[in-house]
């Protein structure tokens, strides 16, 4: 579920961190910057793994940091389609099971990835496999293994100054930049306590 | 900000998780010498990474297990995604085979995945499992939801 992502950037290092080593400080630099962040079409980046090259750096004549060009290779979460992965199901609704991994929090699986029996009660809120005869419920909180069906970027705006109109607006359409699609509909898939 | 090689290596969760325990022990280490605070994203990241990745088989693995894993692995021809999901999620089943393998029951017999299984539970052995037979299924999952429903509670909080 992760990779390895080579990236090229020019990072700053201020004064007040002169004291640690190049090194140090452009890793704590680049976590900075990057770390719990979403890179369009790259994924989920979590941290620096390691530095490639350092250039010598440069002082702008109006500033008093260093800029160093730096490219490096960041640990990235991105599931490749198909890969099984297992979380826990957070909550459900009539759009499907959504299901946390921690770290990581938009995953759905819509009805149509659901193996066939499946329902949504309303009055529990939650799905309910029908199989053989038994009802297996999907509860908040159960471990769940499923598969990746796809991985969603969306290019989000930088969120703008409020204005009393828009506000609503803007809080409802609130889509993350990066969102799995899973399914369980295949064998084996499904709670963990099913099989 | 330039992407030179979008995927140069797939990581197992193993290595993810050394990278997170390094960072996360150096980060203490610096905290001892002088007051420092580390920005939200990180601490976050590194809060929920390490939580996540506890509660799965990559915390007891090794380089070598996974070394032994693959070479013993070699004589079926996985695909490279196939045994990085065997590192990661450490099926004892043969049902637990059968998604992780493509065209499963095309490529192998059932007497293959049985060896598949005992393989990985030989490389990859854990303490809180034992003995792996094959009518046993719940200690390896029940040992993982009391974890979780620990960390639920403290999550909560």
């Amino acid at each position: 579920m992760f990779v390895l992502t080579v990236l090229k950037d020019t990072l700053k290092i201020l004064p007040s961190d002169f004291r640690k080593s190049r090194e140090e400080a452009l890793k704590d630099e680049i976590n900075r910057k990057y770390a719990n962040r979403v890179l369009h079409d790259i994924g989920l980046c979590i941290l620096a793994h390691d530095l490639l090259e350092i250039d010598e750096g440069y002082v702008q004549h109006s500033e008093g940091w260093i800029w160093v060009k730096v490219t490096f290779r960041m640990v990235v979460f991105r599931p490749f389609r198909e890969e099984i992965l297992i979380g826990r199901v957070r909550n459900s609704n009539e759009s499907g099971i959504h299901i946390s991994m921690v770290f990581f929090d938009d995953i759905v699986i819509p009805k149509e990835c659901m193996p066939d029996g499946c329902e949504y009660d309303q009055k529990e809120g939650v799905w309910v496999w029908h199989f053989e005869g038994s009802d297996f419920f999907v509860d908040n909180g159960e471990l769940i293994r499923f598969s990746v069906v796809e991985s969603t970027f969306l290019d989000v705006n930088p969120p703008r100054p409020k204005k009393r109109e828009e506000e609503e607006n803007v809080t409802a359409t609130g889509r993350p930049p990066f969102s799995i699609t899973g399914s369980i509909a295949q064998s084996g898939l499904g709670l963990m306590s099913w099989w | 900000m330039e992407v030179i090689d979008r995927q140069q290596a797939l990581l197992s969760n193993y290595e993810v998780f050394l990278v997170l325990s390094e960072e996360d022990e150096r980060q203490k280490d610096v905290k001892t010498k002088r007051r420092v605070r580390y920005p939200e994203n990180v601490t976050t990241l590194m809060f929920e990474g390490l939580q996540y990745l506890n509660d799965t088989a990559c915390t007891t693995q090794s380089a070598e297990q996974i070394k032994d894993l693959k070479e013993a692995l070699a004589e079926y021809e996985l695909t490279k995604g196939e045994i990085l999901q065997i590192i990661n999620i450490r099926p004892t089943q043969p049902v637990e085979l059968s998604f992780i393998i493509e065209e499963c029951g095309d490529r192998f017999e059932v007497a293959d995945l049985e060896e598949m299984c005992e393989i990985v539970c030989e490389k990859l052995p854990r303490a809180d499992e034992g003995d792996e037979t094959e009518g046993v299924d719940g200690e390896g999952e029940q040992d993982q939801e009391e974890n979780g429903a620990d960390e639920d509670s403290e999550m909560h909080d």
